[in-house]
C-alpha cells in the first residue's frame, strides 16, 4: 500500500523562525500518532498537508500536492481542531450540514450524513439545541462530527481528549479506535498525551526542531531495555529469583508475583523453565520488558537535541 | 466498552459528485442570510423599518395622485423640483439607507470579526474553502439582505408609481422601475460592502460594531461638513452617494435644507470605490488570517 502522505525535505521559514528543517517521512498507518515537544513543527506541518501555508520540498497527501490542490486535498481530509472553531447560534445539526455542503456534498447527502455523523459521535439527542449551550465533551463531539461528515479519507485530530473528563476521554478514544474500521478513514492524531498514543495507535511520527526523528511501528519505537524479561508466577517469587540466582542469572522481585530478569536479547527460554521447574514455581506470564512511551519519545527527541 | 454500544446508522462511502470549487461560496451567502433571518434584531427589524418607509412613500404618491391628478410636469413643490411623484421616491431612499445602515450594524459589521473572535475561521479553512469563497459568500450574503432592504421597496415603490399614472403615461414612467432597481442595487453593494471591509480589521465584533458606526455616524458626517463647501468629496458619504444616483436617474432635484447630494459621477465613483474597497479590504485580511488556528496556533 502506498503512503497516505509523504514528505521529502519539506521546509518552512516564517521570518527568521525555521519550523519545518527538511521533513521527511511518510505515513500510512491505520492510526498514527504526531508526537513532539512544544515548537516541535506539528501545527506548521499539519497546515502545510492542509495546503494552508506554502512550503519548499514536495509533500502528497492521497497522492495530491497540497502546494497546487490544497481544495481538493481538502475535500477528502477531514480535520478535528484543538481549539473551539464552532458557529454561535447554530445547532449541531445546523453545524455539521454546513461543513459537509461547503466540502461540497449536495444539501439532501449532507443533512442525512450530519444526522448519522452526530449520532455516530454520541449526540443524537442534543443536536437541535445551540452548540453554545454545549458541555466541553459535547463540544469536543461536534467538532468530530463536523470533521467526519464529509466522508474524509485521512482525519486529523489535534488534540481531541484535551479538557475532557476521564469518562468522555474513554469515550472519545474508542471512538478514534472505532473510525479506521467503520468509517474507513486513517487517522493522524497530534497530541501531547502518550498514554493516549500508546493505547490508540499503531505508528507514530514523532517530530523535534521541524523534522522528522522517527517514523513507524510504535513497536519499533519501544527498544527492550537492557535484555530484561518480565516473568510473572502464581506465587514463589522469591524461591525462583533464587533458583534463578544458581543459574547465573541475576533476577529481581519486582512485586510479589513478578519478576524481572537480565537475559540478554536472545534468550534461552529454556533456562527459566528449568529454574521455575526446580522452584516448583508456577510461571505465568514471559515477556520482553520494553521501555515506556515516555522513555522511548524522550530518547528519540533527546538524540539530537 | 465503558459507555455501550458506538452508535453507528451504516456507513457508506460518498461516491457521488461533489459541488464545484467554484460555487462553493454560494453555500456561505446562503448561510449568511439564514443566520440573519434568525433573529428579529438583526435583519427583521430593519425590514420593517424599511417597508415602513416603502409603505409611507407609496401613501404619499396616493395622496399625491388623488389630490392633483394631472401632476405630471415639472413643479417646484415642498422643496422638489421636477416631478413631485418622482421626488417622493428619491426622499424615500435616505430612510432606506437608514434602515441599511442598521443592517449593516447588526448582520454586517460582525460578521468577520465575529468569525474571527469564535475561531470559525479554522472551521471555514480546514475545509476546502478559500478565502475568496469565504469573501464572497459573505459578501453575497449581505448584499442579497440589503436588496431586500434597499432595492426592493425602492422598486416596488416605483412600480406603484408607474401603477398610479394615467394609461397613456405608463410607458413613459415604466423607466422609473430600473431606475429604482438600478439605484437599489448600488446602495446594496455600498451597504454591504463597507461594513464587511471594517468587520475584518478587528478581531471582535464589538469593536467591528463600534468601528463601523463611527465611520458611519463621525466620519461620514465630517465628509458630508466639507461636501458642503465641496460636493464632490460629498460623494464620499455613503447616504448621500445613494440618494444623489437616486435623484439624478428620477431627473429631479432636492431643496438642499431637505437632502443635500453630490454631483452624480461622483457619486457612482464613490460607490464603486467604497464598495471595490470594501471588499478588497476583507478579502486581504481574510487571506492572512486563513490559515491562522488551524493546527493549534
Amino acid at each position: 500500500m502506498s503512503a497516505l502522505i509523504e514528505l521529502r525535505d519539506v521546509h518552512k521559514r516564517f521570518g527568521a523562525v525555521h519550523a519545518l528543517r527538511g521533513a521527511t517521512g511518510a505515513i500510512s498507518g491505520r492510526i498514527t500518532g504526531l508526537l513532539g515537544p512544544n515548537g516541535a513543527g506539528k501545527s506548521t506541518l499539519i497546515k502545510a498537508l492542509l495546503g494552508l501555508v506554502e512550503f519548499e520540498g514536495e509533500g502528497t497527501v492521497l497522492g495530491m500536492s497540497p502546494k497546487t490542490d490544497g481544495p481538493a486535498v481538502r475535500d477528502r481530509v477531514g480535520y478535528m481542531p484543538e481549539n473551539e472553531a464552532y458557529l454561535p447560534g447554530m445547532s449541531a445539526v445546523e453545524m455539521c450540514v454546513y461543513a459537509g455542503e461547503l466540502s461540497g456534498l449536495p444539501r439532501q447527502e449532507a443533512m442525512q450524513r450530519a444526522h448519522a455523523a452526530l449520532y455516530y459521535a454520541g449526540l443524537e439527542e442534543k443536536r437541535y439545541q445551540p452548540i453554545d449551550g454545549y458541555s466541553t465533551g459535547q463540544k469536543q463531539r461536534v467538532k468530530l462530527a463536523a470533521a467526519l461528515v464529509h466522508d474524509p479519507e485521512v482525519l486529523f485530530l489535534d488534540e481531541p481528549t484535551n479538557g475532557l473528563d476521564p469518562r468522555s476521554r474513554e469515550e472519545m478514544l474508542e471512538l478514534i479506535v472505532d473510525m479506521p474500521e467503520k468509517r474507513g478513514c486513517s487517522i493522524v492524531l497530534s497530541t501531547h498525551l502518550l498514554p493516549d498514543v500508546d493505547r490508540v495507535c499503531d505508528q507514530v511520527v514523532i517530530m523535534h526542531q521541524g523534522r522528522i526523528r522517527f517514523s513507524g511501528d510504535i513497536a519499533k519505537l519501544r527498544q527492550s531495555v537492557g535484555g530484561t524479561y518480565r516473568i510473572e508466577v502464581k506465587d514463589g517469587v522469591d524461591r525462583l529469583v533464587t533458583s534463578l540466582g544458581a543459574a547465573g542469572i541475576a533476577a529481581k522481585a519486582v512485586s510479589p508475583i513478578a519478576l524481572a530478569a537480565p537475559l540478554g536479547d536472545a534468550p534461552d527460554a529454556s533456562i527459566v523453565f528449568r529454574a521455575a521447574k526446580d522452584a516448583s514455581v508456577q510461571v505465568r506470564g514471559f515477556e520482553l520488558e520494553k521501555e515506556s512511551m515516555e522513555a522511548a519519545f524522550l530518547r528519540v527527541i533527546g538524540d539530537e537535541a | 466498552m465503558s459507555t455501550g454500544a458506538i452508535h453507528d446508522l451504516g456507513y457508506k462511502r460518498y461516491l457521488g459528485t461533489r459541488r464545484p470549487q467554484s460555487t462553493r461560496w454560494g453555500v456561505i451567502v446562503r448561510n449568511t442570510v439564514a443566520q440573519a433571518w434568525k433573529t428579529w434584531w438583526r435583519f427583521k427589524m430593519a425590514l420593517g423599518l424599511a417597508v415602513v418607509a416603502a409603505v409611507v412613500t407609496g401613501g404619499f404618491i396616493y395622496v399625491s395622485r388623488a389630490v392633483a391628478p394631472g401632476m405630471g410636469d415639472r413643479v417646484v413643490r415642498f422643496g422638489i423640483h421636477g416631478n413631485l411623484l418622482d421626488g417622493i421616491i428619491a426622499l424615500s431612499v435616505p430612510w432606506l439607507c437608514k434602515a441599511a445602515f442598521l443592517v449593516g450594524l447588526t448582520a454586517g459589521a460582525g460578521t468577520i470579526a465575529g468569525d474571527r473572535q469564535v475561531g470559525a475561521f479554522t472551521f471555514y479553512f480546514s475545509r476546502p474553502v478559500r478565502p475568496i469563497d469565504y469573501v464572497l459568500g459573505k459578501f453575497g450574503g449581505l448584499f442579497l439582505l440589503q436588496l431586500l432592504i434597499i432595492a426592493a421597496p425602492l422598486t416596488a415603490v416605483a412600480a406603484f408609481r408607474v401603477g398610479m399614472s394615467d394609461s397613456s403615461d405608463i410607458l413613459k414612467t415604466l423607466p422609473l422601475v430600473g431606475k429604482a432597481a438600478i439605484t437599489g442595487v448600488l446602495g446594496a453593494a455600498l451597504y454591504a460592502a463597507v461594513p464587511l471591509g471594517l468587520s475584518a480589521l478587528v478581531q471582535r465584533r464589538r469593536n467591528a460594531i463600534a468601528l463601523f458606526a463611527v465611520f458611519y455616524l463621525v466620519v461620514s458626517n465630517i465628509v458630508y461638513g466639507i461636501g458642503i463647501g465641496s460636493p464632490p468629496v460629498m460623494a464620499f458619504n455613503m447616504q448621500a452617494a445613494v440618494t444623489s444616483v437616486g435623484t439624478h436617474l428620477f431627473d429631479v432635484t432636492i431643496d438642499p435644507f431637505i437632502q443635500r447630494t453630490a454631483p452624480f459621477v461622483w457619486s457612482l465613483v464613490a460607490i464603486v470605490l467604497l464598495t471595490a474597497g470594501g471588499i478588497t479590504l476583507a478579502w486581504i485580511q481574510v487571506r492572512d488570517q486563513a490559515g491562522h488556528g488551524v493546527g493549534g496556533s
